[in-house]
């Protein structure tokens, strides 16, 4: 389209104009053939390449399936175990395997379902509600769910060759560890689930970037809908929390394969360390977990009560309050495990303060629902089910919260009924409503209300007939997690009604299956706004989600902007076409999301998969110690992982500025901290900065525990020198790095090589730093493996280690650009971010030289 | 922008109390009554202060009306910043911090947590220049050295670096050896209480000023989780380790019918807990900024064409 065409007449539509009359930026009828360049450019590969998409409709609902799919897989061990315990001394399954079913259910629950789940879903959802034609990285977002895919398939075959872990799902050493696990068992759950929560982190740095900046445009946080929010506040909790437990399991694995002991108490390690590590994670987890599911529930009840969400600021203040609480509270999960006796009536006071916003939501539902009429249909059903469901889960939680109850119910069947009320009431039954709400907007034809409303009532009646009477087992002494029980014991009549509940449950989710296959359709176009909801995921839309992006003024934009759908699709909003002629949508700025460039997005791709495919072999080989396969995939991984990095950062596109409409010209190309990725850069340094402080947290607590194994003077730690030489090192290529920058500015003006140059002499002294930090250290004769303080020392000198093997990489990559001239003035993204983590990289091991180094001199 | 000179002026002004602090034998609850500090430092500064700042308000008022400019709100919370440093430096709570660990985090926390935000909240840096003559203020107003000094003292009042300096100095000086030689030596005690007020003081300003736009409030709330997440390790190591961290607290506690150890987890979950609820609090008053209405687009209408 020629720019000159809509210019004349049309108003800005933005605030600062007010003399003008506020119009729709973009004039209908459409000229000839837009629509269908829009449709070319978002068009699907066909046949076999389908599995090549990145767009979020299709990865979205392969994401959804797959969580369903872990969903069923650990419900089907669940209905093992209810068999095995439905009476008394049954021989269905022996021990050995009864504590892999129960390690693998609570391990796939947990985070092969409920997370990706939520996650999933949000892929699928959210560029539909902030009106963006797709996820900011959605080449992340593929690798992110092909990285899940195979390597949560690979690791649930583990339970077929009797290799599942059988530690738990919290994996507490000293029993994990390598004297009382020696198999691989331990090891599956280890590297299978640290590199699983590794996607989960892709997908939050995407959720984080796009709900932040792909918005539509006058979407300010105050318009923001209450699911997105709860998303950005999901996605900020998991870079915080996940780091912890990526952390915990390098440091467990550590232990396994190389007797590092950081959690052997005899050798100055101390077990209490995992659990504080695991809980700083497995705490927020929880509300990971419930927030999106409490975000759907805000979007759910409004639609169906037709009217707006009651107290919306108090809901999303009080998202934001659980997201920081849940950070502070860990401990009150290790009442039981001999902490100080005082700091267990704090927590158990602090843990009572977690209700008030949980409350707040509760009571902004059932104001909504008072003040509208509510609905007779199939997602109200589940939300009321959710609402009785989960209160009842808050009520025994508010019982296991005081610390002499707790100390009675710990362990049995109480706590398992309980944390079954909140994950099912919380989390399952609003994933469900969710189904039933969002199913038009993916599939041609809805689910059925009649199936639906089997499925419900079956769910509803088979969890309260399985978990209330959980309860009651529980009060009456039986503990968690033992394959059988004497029929002395009088268990068995319990037992037997909660597997009969456990059934009635199956029956429920085989009902919705069968809804599935008979009714959702999907990619083959939506079925309107059935609901009459207020938000923009009802818009009508293809694969490009929107015809045109629209200009937003109001929390429920189409109950307030009369005409919105018809006007978004006749393409009279902002960007109608496609006119850099491949894949685009807006980018907006953080708050007031004014828009701000257009942003040029990758298409399909088989980079991905392989990346993802050989990402997830390498983890699975390093598990079965298949040492040599394994480095080759670890090599190809990360060939493919530059080969798809290579056509990003594309710099401007070739048809220049782009009018938007309404006069509004944006650049296709930006740098600096406008830029998307460069946001993206700033989240993977806090995940980078939350592992490294969890290591440094580790160095001090057990420094605590264990004072008299840290050297008492200074002639016990390497000569001063080793660390002012791997100082010197550090700043020296930072140094380097700025002058590479200053120099880049002016290509390509004046010549590159100077740029080459000191980023090819940078990565050599960084890796100089850590070789020296090493050296210094084995001098002095510490090895790793002699105790708690040299595991520790020598831990985050490797995790340094690995940050700069990175950052060598990425300088390389960097260079490799240069050459190829992809890499000048303006197009920059490239080096901007190789910047920024490098002067991080160095900062972190400037801080943890001095930790390692000053530290003990401090104290001697 | 005069403020920021002014409020760091009062800042240094109001920690001199803290350079007069003396460490006596330990206390029992018989005679915890009779250990008021009656510093020469405190009695002078602490009251000069509240003489100040009443005097610029009355200035003010009396020129621009009762409760204009400052509220009265804000009057109220400045003398109860000003209580909760007397509470914290001139009562017992002073000596017994000596005694035991517990109460010398409570003074850490009233001086880190709960003296500097009610003292900012006054706007001491709006009622100060109201002291000075009206020609004196006129001209610093308009004189530019002052202006270049301000927009120079304001960039380092952004929330992350102070963040980061309050995070450096708490986490330096609970280390043993410092907090030791604290305990052992009044001038560097001083200090550290000087370090402790003078950088939470910069970093509650540093929120106050982030919560005036909203494009700077996500650094608050980023720097007030920061400081929630980092003073909650700090917590947590004092409250979980196993052994003594502060030699000096071997005896005192015994007084109290309190074990060593027993006191030094109780000072640590003082310094989490509470502490953290003060960080929680500030951080959801910056997000509500976040969520007042912005109107960045009028909404569009159809063409009539």
């Amino acid at each position: 389209m020629s720019d000159a065409t809509f210019q004349g007449g049309i108003a800005d539509t933005r605030v600062g104009q007010e003399s003008q009359p506020v119009r729709l930026p973009n004039p209908a009828p459409r000229p000839e053939g837009e629509l269908e360049e829009l449709k070319r450019a978002w068009e699907q590969p066909k046949g076999i390449h389908f599995i090549s998409a990145v767009n979020n409709n299709y990865v979205g609902v392969w994401y959804v399936g797959t969580a369903f799919l872990f969903f069923v897989l650990a419900g089907i061990l669940a209905l093992i175990m209810r068999t095995q315990l439905a009476q008394p001394e049954l021989r269905l399954v022996g021990h050995e395997l009864y504590n892999q079913l129960f390690t693998m259910h609570g391990t796939i629950m947990m985070f092969l379902f409920a997370v990706p789940m939520v996650e999933a879903l949000s892929v699928f959802l959210l560029p539909n509600m902030l009106a963006a034609r797709d996820l900011p990285f959605p080449r992340l977002s593929a690798y992110a769910f092909w990285a899940y895919f195979f390597g949560g398939l690979a690791f649930f075959t583990s339970l077929f060759f009797g290799l599942a872990p059988n530690g738990g799902w919290f994996m507490y050493p000293p029993l994990t560890s390598y004297i009382y696990s020696p198999g691989v068992n331990a090891d599956f759950w280890l590297l299978g689930i640290g590199f699983i929560e590794i996607s989960a982190i892709a997908g939050a740095i995407e959720i984080i970037v796009g709900v932040l900046k792909t918005r539509a445009p006058g979407q300010s946080l105050d318009k923001l809908p209450v699911y997105s929010w709860a998303m950005l506040v999901f996605a900020l909790m998991v870079i915080i929390a996940f780091p912890a437990i990526i952390a915990a399991t390098l440091l467990l694995e550590l232990e396994r394969a190389f007797h590092w002991p950081f959690f052997i108490a005899e050798k100055g390690g101390d077990p209490l360390l995992w659990q504080h590590l695991f809980w700083f994670f497995g705490h927020p987890e929880v509300y990971i977990i419930f927030l999106p599911a409490a975000g759907m529930v805000s979007m759910i009840v409004p639609a169906m009560a037709q009217t707006p969400l009651a107290g919306y600021r108090l809901v999303v203040l009080a998202v934001i309050g659980t997201g920081f609480l849940s950070f502070g509270l860990w401990v009150h999960h290790m009442f039981t495990t001999g902490l100080p006796q005082l700091s267990l009536s704090f927590f158990s006071a602090a843990s009572m303060a977690v209700s008030i916003p949980t409350g707040i939501q509760v009571f902004a539902w059932i104001a909504t629902i008072a003040s509208g009429k509510l609905q007779n249909k199939t997602p109200t059903y589940f939300i009321l089910g959710f609402l009785f469901i989960f209160v009842l889960g808050g009520l025994t939680g508010v019982m296991v919260a005081m610390v002499p109850f707790d100390w009675q119910a710990h362990d049995t069947y109480f706590i398992v009924a309980h944390f079954h009320y909140v994950l099912i009431g919380g989390m399952v039954f609003p994933m469900f409503a969710a189904f039933y709400y969002w199913a038009p907007t993916a599939s041609q034809r809805p689910l059925s209300e009649t199936l639906g409303k089997w499925a419900f009532w079956l769910i509803f009646v088979g969890v309260n007939v399985t978990f209330f009477t959980m309860h009651i087992t529980g009060l009456m002494g039986m503990p968690r997690r033992t394959y059988t029980y004497l029929a002395e014991m009088g268990w068995g009549t319990f037992n037997l009604i909660s597997t009969l509940g456990a059934y009635m449950i199956a029956a429920g989710v085989l009902v919705f299956l069968i809804d599935l296959a008979k009714n959702f359709r999907p990619y083959k176009g939506d079925l309107g706004n059935v609901w009459n909801a207020g938000t923009l995921e009802w818009l009508p839309s293809g694969n490009y989600q929107t015809r045109s992006i629209p200009i937003i003024t109001s929390r429920e934009p189409l109950w307030d902007q009369p005409n919105l759908a018809d006007d978004v699709e006749a393409g009279r909003y902002y960007l109608p076409g496609a006119p850099t002629r491949g894949r685009e949508t807006i980018v907006t700025s953080p708050i007031e999301a004014t828009a701000q460039y257009v942003l040029q997005i990758p298409g399909p791709s088989w980079r991905t998969v392989f990346a993802a495919f050989f990402t997830a072999s390498f983890f699975i080989g390093l598990t079965i110690k298949l040492y040599v396969p394994a480095f080759i995939c670890g090599v190809l991984a990360v060939v493919c992982v530059i080969w798809w990095l290579w056509d990003t950062d594309p710099g401007p596109a070739e048809s220049g500025d782009i009018n938007i409409g309404g006069g509004l010209r944006l650049p296709t190309y930006v740098t600096g901290s406008m830029n998307h990725s460069w946001w993206a850069m700033i989240i993977l340094m806090i995940v980078t900065g939350m592992v490294f402080s969890c290591i440094v947290f580790s160095y001090l607590f057990l420094w605590t525990v264990n004072p008299h194994i840290w050297p008492t003077s200074a002639a016990a730690l390497p000569p001063i020198w080793w660390p002012v030489g791997a100082a010197a090192l550090l700043v020296a290529s930072s140094l380097l790095i700025w002058f590479a920058g200053r120099r880049l500015s002016q290509v390509p003006e004046r010549s590159a090589w100077p740029t080459r140059i000191a980023l090819c002499l940078a990565v050599p002294l960084l890796i100089g730093s850590v070789v020296l930090e090493v050296f210094g250290q084995l001098e002095t004769g510490l090895h790793p493996s002699e105790s708690g303080y040299g595991a520790v020392v020598y831990s985050l000198a490797s995790y340094q280690g690995f940050v700069v093997a990175v950052l060598a990489l990425m300088g390389l990559y960097t260079v490799v650009r240069s050459l190829a001239g992809r890499l000048n003035r303006v197009r920059r993204s490239t080096f901007d971010n190789t910047q920024l983590f490098w002067h991080y990289g160095v900062a972190q091991g400037l801080v943890a030289l001095l930790i390692i180094h000053a530290f003990p001199r401090f104290l001697g | 922008m005069t403020r920021p000179i002014v409020s760091a002026v009062l800042m240094i002004f109001l920690s001199l109390p803290a350079f007069a602090h003396e460490r006596a034998q330990p206390i029992d609850p018989s005679n915890v009554w009779h250990h008021w500090s009656a510093e020469p430092w405190i009695l002078v500064s602490l009251p000069l202060a509240f003489v100040l700042y009443g005097f610029g308000v009355k200035n003010l008022w009396s020129n621009a009306g009762l409760g204009r400019g400052i509220s009265t709100v804000r009057v109220a919370c400045y003398a109860g910043g000003g209580v909760v440093l007397l509470v914290a430096l001139a009562s017992p709570l002073d000596s017994l911090s000596g005694t035991l660990l517990t109460a010398h985090m409570v003074q850490h926390v009233l001086l880190i947590g709960v003296a500097p935000p009610l003292l900012l909240a006054g706007l001491p840096g709006v009622a100060l220049p109201w002291i000075l003559p009206k020609l004196t203020r006129r001209a610093l107003g308009r004189s530019s050295g002052a202006r270049t000094m301000g927009r120079r003292a304001a960039f380092l009042i952004r929330p992350l670096p102070t963040c980061a300096l309050h995070g450096a100095a708490l986490w330096l000086w609970h280390a043993p050896a410092s907090f030791e030689a604290a305990l052992r030596n009044e001038a560097i005690h001083a200090f550290e209480h000087i370090a402790f007020f003078v950088t939470a003081m910069l970093f509650w300003q540093s929120l106050a000023v982030s919560s005036r736009g909203t494009a700077t409030v996500p650094s608050g709330i980023a720097a007030g989780f920061l400081t929630l997440v980092q003073s909650g390790f700090l917590g947590a190591l004092i409250t979980f380790s196993p052994t003594l961290l502060y030699p000096w607290y071997q005896r005192g506690p015994e007084l109290w019918g309190l074990y060593p150890l027993a006191d030094q987890q109780l000072a640590g979950l003082i310094m989490w807990v509470p502490a953290s609820f003060i960080y929680l609090f500030a951080c959801l008053v910056l997000a509500a900024q976040l969520l007042v209405i912005l109107e960045s687009y009028r909404k569009p209408a159809r063409q009539s064409s």
